[in-house]
């Protein structure tokens, strides 16, 4: 499996008579082996391990795994747990996000090759950024202690219950950075993009009465819908030779998760303040532009700060914020809305809650095969007869498009062209 | 000393994690609080990661001191005092720290917004063992009282 990937990206590509004959971007990360390494423990550990598995997005990995069991052990933690999930869902959106438009993605749109090399012409702009990032590490400490590695989720819902007073505080402060996330919105839209549509399925979970986060269905915009215990039948992950990245496919084709998957399915179910915000931009939803994934970063963004101000304007401290939990056998199926796009994951559980084997599907693997699609078509696009330090910042531009774990490891992507 | 530090704002970032000789930096950070917690101009962050988490919370014209293990070819336990602008930390390569961003990117990022403190202190010591055994080595659990002393006096 590919989880966080740190180290040199490196892609191989060989070009005959203008066209790309091969292409192959190469992970070298050792596998991390997470899913052996979770065999022989107990369910009530499994959150606090995958939560390693990444550092920016552990709130993801806890939810997908909680989730799992509880369907497993029929358990309804109750409206308050599930509200306060996504609220703290809510911080790894505004977390991750705040972080890939201003550190990662703004420097490609604008020229620049750094966030601190922007800074000097756009300090506001980074001030924001860090500023909505900071306000997700809130969020999410609010409920789970710290920000990295959060340690207060739990099956059956939290370790206990934020105090009215720290709720509050943290109230105050979302309120006020609304203005910026609505105009976080504009000023990606007004970012040069590149013309261009690609064919591509979105894949994400649809819910039929919010904007998915901790539960829904598997939908695409080309005909899929499954419940999530399903994604077997449909998905299958194979290892390439050339990269440590397992790819995953749709029915063998390659197809994308992430914000601009989420929001192409489910732009009706954002709150009608993003969507009016939207409404004015040049950019439209659904969109087959990659480059329009920043916008829907931005969207995700306002509509994750709208949401944890509606949800803990009704918060009440939970006397029980968690319920009794009894293991059962059998096979537990989660899978949520991980920044980067959905992340499965399957558990064989024995009757004492022992987890005989796992399974995880993270978001950077499900587009591996359209990363590399998306380089295919962009850098024929561009022209293969440009300097390879042309092609060299262009794949760069489109890796980091997808928000991968690796996109901070790629800033210095080793290119190898072949021109035969 | 308490004059000076009801007026200028310190804060103490302690980077690492809870493993082996990496956590250096936060036990120190842990053992500051203890001490000198209670001085109201000092503020103390513990993080796994060198950027991010401590650029919003810096102290506008006041001081910023990191504490971290490090690896730089002296003997374990070794306690230096690190110059973030010069040439050698200018060398370190990136992957070192979690998701590519180090302290001295974080720096510059600061930096170029004009938030950089006045002072940038980083405390080092140098690790002898980076593994995931719980505790410290014995050489860099020697130095941690020197180092808590240097840290203390480099307070502004």
């Amino acid at each position: 499996m590919l989880t966080r990937v740190e180290g040199e990206g490196a892609l191989a590509i060989s070009i005959r008579k203008n066209k790309i004959e091969s292409l192959q971007l190469r992970i070298f990360e050792p596998p991390r082996l997470f899913e052996k390494l979770l065999e022989g423990r107990l369910y009530t550990e499994v959150p606090d391990i995958v939560s390693r598995i990444c550092g920016i997005c552990p709130v993801a990995y806890q939810m997908s795994a909680i989730h799992a069991f509880e369907a497993l052990f029929g358990i309804d933690p109750g409206s308050w747990v599930r509200d306060m999930r996504r609220v703290f869902y809510c911080g790894e959106w505004l977390e991750s996000h705040s972080l890939h438009i201003h550190l990662l993605a703004a420097p490609d749109f604008l020229g620049f090759d750094s966030a601190p090399a922007m800074a000097k012409e756009y300090p506001l702009e980074l001030r924001r950024g860090l500023m909505l990032q900071s306000l997700g590490n809130d969020l999410i400490r609010l409920f789970g202690a710290r920000s990295v590695n959060p340690v207060g989720a739990k099956v059956g819902g939290f370790t206990c219950a934020p105090s009215m007073e720290d709720v509050n505080a943290l109230l105050h402060k979302l309120r006020a950075a609304l203005p910026d996330a609505e105009a976080l919105i504009s000023w990606t839209a007004l970012l040069e993009y590149p013309k261009m549509s690609q064919h591509f399925p979105s894949v994400a979970i649809s819910h039929p009465g919010e904007y998915p986060m901790n539960e829904g269905d598997l939908k695409s915009d080309q005909g899929l819908h499954i419940p999530i215990n399903q994604f077997e039948h449909h998905f299958e992950e194979k290892q390439v030779a050339y990269s440590t990245a397992l790819h995953c496919t749709l029915l063998g084709q390659a197809y994308l998760v992430g914000p601009l998957a989420r929001i192409n399915l489910n732009y009706g179910k954002l709150h009608p303040e993003v969507k009016q915000t939207i409404e004015k931009i040049s950019v439209q939803f659904p969109s087959q532009n990659m480059y329009h994934s920043i916008v829907a970063r931005a969207a995700e963004i306002y509509y994750a700060l709208i949401e944890a101000i509606r949800l803990l304007e009704n918060y009440h401290v939970s006397k029980s914020p968690f319920v009794k939990v009894t293991p059962k056998k059998g096979h537990a199926y989660g899978c949520t809305e991980a920044p980067r796009g959905s992340l499965w994951h399957q558990y064989e559980i024995d009757k004492k809650g022992v987890v005989q084997n796992a399974r995880i599907v993270p978001p950077t693997s499900q587009n591996q095969a359209r990363i590399e699609q998306d380089l295919r078509f962009t850098l024929e696009q561009c022209g293969l007869d440009a300097p390879e330090e042309i092609l060299r910042l262009k794949a760069e531009q489109v890796i980091r498009n997808y928000d991968p774990c690796i996109s901070c490891a790629t800033h210095f992507l080793n290119l190898t062209v072949a021109r035969l | 000393m308490t004059e000076t530090l009801t007026a200028t704002k310190t804060l103490i970032v302690g980077l690492g994690s809870p493993y082996g000789d990496d956590q250096i930096g936060w036990m120190a950070c842990e053992r500051l609080i203890t001490e000198i917690g209670h001085l109201p101009a000092v503020e103390f962050i513990i993080c796994d990661r060198s950027g991010i988490e401590w650029m919003t919370k810096l102290p506008p014209g006041g001081q910023v001191i990191f504490i971290d293990a490090m690896r730089s070819g002296e003997k374990p336990g070794t306690v230096s005092k690190i110059d973030i602008r010069s040439e050698r930390c200018a060398e370190c390569p990136a992957t070192l720290s979690s998701h590519g961003i180090n302290i001295r990117d974080a720096i510059d990022l600061v930096q170029s917004l004009g938030d950089l403190p006045e002072i940038i202190s980083v405390w080092g010591v140098e690790l002898e063992q980076c593994n995931y055994e719980w505790g410290l080595s014995e050489s860099v659990n020697t130095a941690l009282p020197t180092l808590l002393e240097n840290i203390k006096s480099d307070i502004h």
